[in-house]
C-alpha cells in the first residue's frame, strides 16, 4: 500500500516538473531581466521579493554590473544557467566592453550557480576560498534541493563550476576611468563573504550581508560576526547601497532593522535552549510584530530556527555529556 | 415504562452523537491510508480525532531529516497507557511509541519524513480508546528516509550511544527531561556514494527512569532523526535520573546522575 501511494505520489511530483519544464520552454525560459541604471555606468537586475518557486525561477536575487572606460564588472551570477545568458546577453546590448572580470559574493546558490556561463565567456570569476569550498561541498546537493523546489525546467544545463581566482585580501580593480574595491568580508553571512564598491558613485554591492525590507538568511552565518560587518559598512563611504535581496538602500535604517532582528534571532535561540524548549516550540513561535513587514519572514524564521537553535541545543548537549 | 427507557434511550443516542462530532471518527486529512494505520498500529481498537492529543511541529519541511515535533498530551486524557507516533507516507511509518509509568504532559522528538504526510500521534487510554491529533507536514525536500546523510559517520565514531541529558522546572510547574543519544539511526534504505546499501541500524529501545520508579519506556524505529533527542514533561522528576538504551545490534548503553 504505501509502496503504490509512494509511485503514484512520485508521478504527480514528476507530472507537476513536466508541467513546469513545459510551461518554462513555452515561455522561452526567460526571466525579463531589465537592467536598471542606479548610478552612472552601474546597473542592477532586480529580483523579487519572494521565496524560490516554479513561477520565478529563482529571479529573487540583485545582480549587476559596472561599466568602465576599458572593460565591466559583473556582480553576481543568479540561480541558474539561463539567468547568467539572459545577464550576459543584457550587458552586451548595453556595452561592447569586454565583462573581464565577475565577482561572486558568497556560496549560495541565487548568486553563485550562473558563474560557469561567465567562464565560458572568458570572463575571470573571483570568490572567496571559503566561499569556493562551501560551493563545491554543497552544489551538487543544493542543485537537487532547487529542482525540487522550482523545477527541472529552470535548473536545465546549470553545473557546479569553480572560479578562476580566489579573493583573499582586498584588491582594486581598474575599469578604465574608474576603480571598483573588492572587500572580503567573511564569517558574518557565510564563511566566505565578499562586497564590492564602485568608488567613482559610492555604490557598494553589499551581497548577501545586506537583506533590505526581506529576512535574512542565517543557516551559515555567525550573528555576532555578522553584526561587526554591519558596523564596519555603515561607516564606509557609501551613497546607496545595493543588497542582496530587496530594494535600493539609500538611507542607515536597514543597519538597525538587521542588527534588531539578527540580535532577536541569536538571544531567542539561546534564551530558548537554556529554557529547555522543543524545537517544534522554537519554530512555531511567533515574530514579534516589529518584523512582520519583511518578506519571506515565515520561512527564513523557520530555517533560522532550524540551524540556530539546533546548533546552540548541540553545544549544550556536548557540555552536559561531559558532566553525567 | 417502556416508553421511558425509549426516551433515555433516545437521549443517550442524541448525547452520543453529539458526542461523535465534537470528537469524530472521521480523519480530518482525509487520508486513504488512514485505515490501513489504524488498523496496523492501533490495533483496529475505536479511535477518536479530538483536541486531547495536540501535535506541534512546523509544517513546511526544509530538512527531512530532522523534523521537530511535540506531542502535548492533555490531562484531561486521565492515564495514558501508550501513545504512538505514526507518519502514514513514511516507509516506516510507526515511527515510535512510548509507554508512560506516570503521568505525562508532552514527549518530543525529531524525526525523518520521506515526502508529505498526515503526521499523527495517538493516546491510548485506559479504557482502551485512542484519542488521535494530526498534523500535515509539507514536506518541501523530500527524502528524509532515503538520502545518506553527513550525521552516519559521527553517529558512528567513538561517541556512539553517548547520552546526555538537561531537567529544566517549566513554568507550567511539570519538569522536563530533555535527553539526546548520539546514533546514526540508519533507515536501510541509504547508499554510500559507492552505491553501497547502508544498512538499518537504530536505537531500539529506552528506559527512562528516576529514584521513585520508571517514568516511560520507547520503543523507537528508525524514522527517529539521527542523534535522537526526547524531551518528556512531567511532574516530580527526582534528582537522580537512570537512562538505559539498546540498540538494533544489541549494543547497550546507560547513563546515570
Amino acid at each position: 500500500m504505501t509502496i503504490i501511494r509512494t509511485s503514484i505520489s512520485a508521478f504527480v511530483v514528476l507530472a507537476a516538473l513536466l508541467a513546469a519544464s513545459l510551461s518554462a520552454h513555452a515561455r522561452g525560459l526567460t526571466y525579463g531581466l531589465q537592467a536598471d541604471e542606479i548610478a552612472d555606468g552601474v546597473y542592477v537586475f532586480w529580483g523579487l521579493q519572494e521565496n524560490w518557486n516554479v513561477q520565478n525561477g529563482g529571479n529573487i536575487v540583485n545582480t549587476g554590473f559596472i561599466v568602465g572606460d576599458k572593460e565591466v564588472l559583473a556582480i553576481d551570477t543568479g540561480p541558474t544557467k539561463f539567468y547568467a545568458d539572459e545577464m550576459i546577453r543584457v550587458i552586451r546590448s548595453i556595452t561592447d566592453k569586454p565583462i573581464r572580470n565577475t565577482v561572486v559574493t558568497h556560496h549560495h546558490p541565487d548568486h553563485s550557480f550562473g558563474l560557469q556561463r561567465f567562464k565560458k565567456i572568458n570572463s575571470r570569476v573571483m570568490m572567496h576560498p571559503e566561499a569556493r569550498a562551501g560551493l563545491l561541498r554543497d552544489g551538487a546537493a543544493l542543485i537537487g534541493f532547487m529542482e525540487i523546489a522550482m523545477g527541472q525546467g529552470w535548473m536545465a544545463g546549470t553545473e557546479i563550476d569553480k572560479p578562476n581566482k580566489s579573493i583573499r585580501q582586498s584588491m582594486k580593480l581598474d575599469l578604465g576611468g574608474r576603480t571598483a574595491l573588492i572587500m572580503p568580508l567573511d564569517g558574518g553571512h557565510t564563511p566566505g563573504d565578499v562586497i564590492v564598491m564602485d568608488q567613482k558613485t559610492g555604490t557598494l554591492f553589499a551581497g548577501d550581508l545586506i537583506f533590505h525590507q526581506r529576512a535574512p538568511t542565517v543557516p551559515h552565518a555567525d550573528i555576532p560576526t555578522w553584526l561587526d560587518h554591519l558596523n564596519t559598512m555603515s561607516a564606509m563611504d557609501w551613497q546607496r547601497i545595493v543588497p542582496g535581496h530587496g530594494p535600493l538602500v539609500t538611507d542607515r535604517s536597514v543597519f538597525n532593522m538587521m542588527a534588531d532582528y539578527l540580535e532577536y534571532l541569536q538571544q531567542f535561540a539561546e534564551d530558548s535552549v537554556a529554557r529547555g524548549d522543543t524545537l517544534a516550540d522554537a519554530m512555531t513561535s511567533d515574530v514579534p510584530e516589529r518584523f512582520h513587514g519583511l518578506s519571506t519572514l515565515q520561512i527564513e524564521y523557520r530555517r533560522s530556527m532550524l540551524s540556530l537553535f539546533r546548533k546552540i541545543e548541540t553545544q549544550d548537549f556536548d557540555a552536559a555529556a561531559a558532566v553525567n | 415504562m417502556k416508553s421511558i427507557l425509549g426516551l433515555f434511550a433516545a437521549i443517550g443516542l442524541v448525547l452520543g452523537m453529539t458526542q461523535m462530532a465534537a470528537a469524530g471518527s472521521i480523519d480530518p486529512n482525509d487520508s486513504p491510508l488512514w485505515q490501513t494505520m489504524h488498523q496496523d498500529f492501533l490495533y483496529g481498537d475505536e479511535a477518536v480525532f479530538d483536541d486531547l492529543v495536540t501535535v506541534v511541529m512546523p509544517v513546511d519541511i526544509e530538512n527531512s531529516t530532522d523534523v521537530p515535533v511535540a506531542i502535548r498530551l492533555s490531562p484531561d486524557l486521565g492515564e495514558v497507557e501508550e501513545v504512538a507516533l505514526i507518519a502514514e507516507n513514511n516507509p516506516i511509518p510507526l515511527v515510535a511509541r512510548m509507554y508512560p509509568h506516570r503521568q505525562i504532559n508532552m514527549f518530543g522528538i525529531k524525526i525523518r519524513l520521506e515526502m508529505s504526510t498526515p503526521v499523527r500521534a495517538a493516546a491510548r487510554t485506559a479504557d482502551g480508546v485512542w484519542h488521535v491529533g494530526s498534523e500535515w507536514a509539507n514536506v518541501l525536500t523530500p527524502g528524509g528516509c532515503s538520502a545518506p546523510i553527513e550525521f552516519s559517520e559521527a553517529g558512528a565514531g567513538a561517541r556512539l550511544g553517548e547520552i546526555s541529558f538537561r531537567t529544566y522546572a517549566r513554568d507550567d510547574g511539570t519538569d522536563r527531561l530533555k535527553m539526546r543519544i548520539i546514533h546514526p539511526m540508519e533507515t536501510g534504505f541509504a547508499f554510500t556514494p559507492e552505491g553501497d546499501e547502508i544498512p538499518a541500524y537504530f536505537v531500539e529501545r529506552i528506559e527512562l527512569a528516576d529514584e521513585n520508579g520508571p517514568i516511560a519506556d520507547l520503543v523507537t524505529n528508525a524514522a527517529v532523526a539521527p542523534d535522537p533527542i526526547f524531551t518528556i514533561d512531567t511532574a516530580g522528576l527526582n534528582q537522580s535520573l537512570q537512562i538505559n538504551a539498546r540498540d538494533s545490534e544489541g549494543l547497550q548503553f546507560e547513563t546515570f546522575r
